[in-house]
């Protein structure tokens, strides 16, 4: 597991030791073509890290659902609510291929953070990042 | 382009009839290679930098165009 938090830019220059330990709380969970992984508007205590196949990203609108993008292998998902703490602002599907996606729940990284603040400082300033990257993908998008 | 050892790389597809997609890869995206990405062949047109490279990561963004509906083999390999 370690070897592919390596890529996934949320854990980027963590220490191998602090990898072990996001990987000590992280489960893995399989998820068939279509499945619903998180649900709009719903509340949740989990973040989501793609480590196989990818997730339709969506939101319910007035007349349809509305892909907003999908997220492949390394892409991290869940994060909108380990922040605000909130309800969930859009829905993840397994894609076509279905998922393999490493779980972490909120209150276990919250206490991991707590106990070594290198990681919450790392991983707080990697998730700033990957919404900025998330947002320059969407305006570009919509040009 | 940079030092990086991995890539975050934000597909968006020319025209607009797909919403794209942001994945990771091993290598810098270059132009007129193919990608798959959601059951679909892309053609990549253009590579830029999203934002500045930090520690083992290069963050890039490539245009690319749609070209057909991704066999069975493509997909496994892809995945």
């Amino acid at each position: 597991m370690i070897s592919l938090l390596k890529k996934v830019h949320l854990f980027n220059q963590l220490t191998e030791s602090e990898l072990a330990q996001l990987a000590g709380i992280a489960y893995e969970e399989s998820y068939e073509p279509g499945d619903i992984v998180v649900r709009q508007n719903t509340t949740g205590s989990e973040i989501y890290v793609v480590a196989e196949g990818a997730v339709d990203v969506f939101v319910d609108g007035l007349d349809d659902e509305r892909v907003l993008v999908v997220l492949g292998t390394g892409q991290v998902f869940g994060e909108m609510a380990l922040i605000g703490h909130g309800y969930r602002s859009a829905s993840c599907r397994a894609s076509r291929d279905g998922c393999k996606a490493y779980v972490i729940l909120f209150g276990d990284f919250n206490t991991l953070c707590e106990n070594n603040k290198n990681i919450g400082y790392v991983v707080m300033r990697n998730i700033a990042l990957d919404l900025a990257f998330k947002l320059r993908h969407r305006n570009l998008t919509n040009m | 382009m940079s030092d990086a050892i991995y890539y975050k790389v934000s597909y968006v597809v020319e025209g607009g009839g797909h919403s794209g997609a942001i994945i990771n890869v091993d290598e810098e995206p270059v132009v007129g290679e193919e990608v798959v990405f959601d059951g679909k062949v892309f053609k990549v047109t253009e590579v830029t930098e999203l934002m500045p490279p930090m520690g083992d990561f290069g963050f890039l963004h490539a245009a690319c165009r749609y070209l057909r509906d991704a066999t069975a083999e493509e997909i496994s390999s892809a995945a």
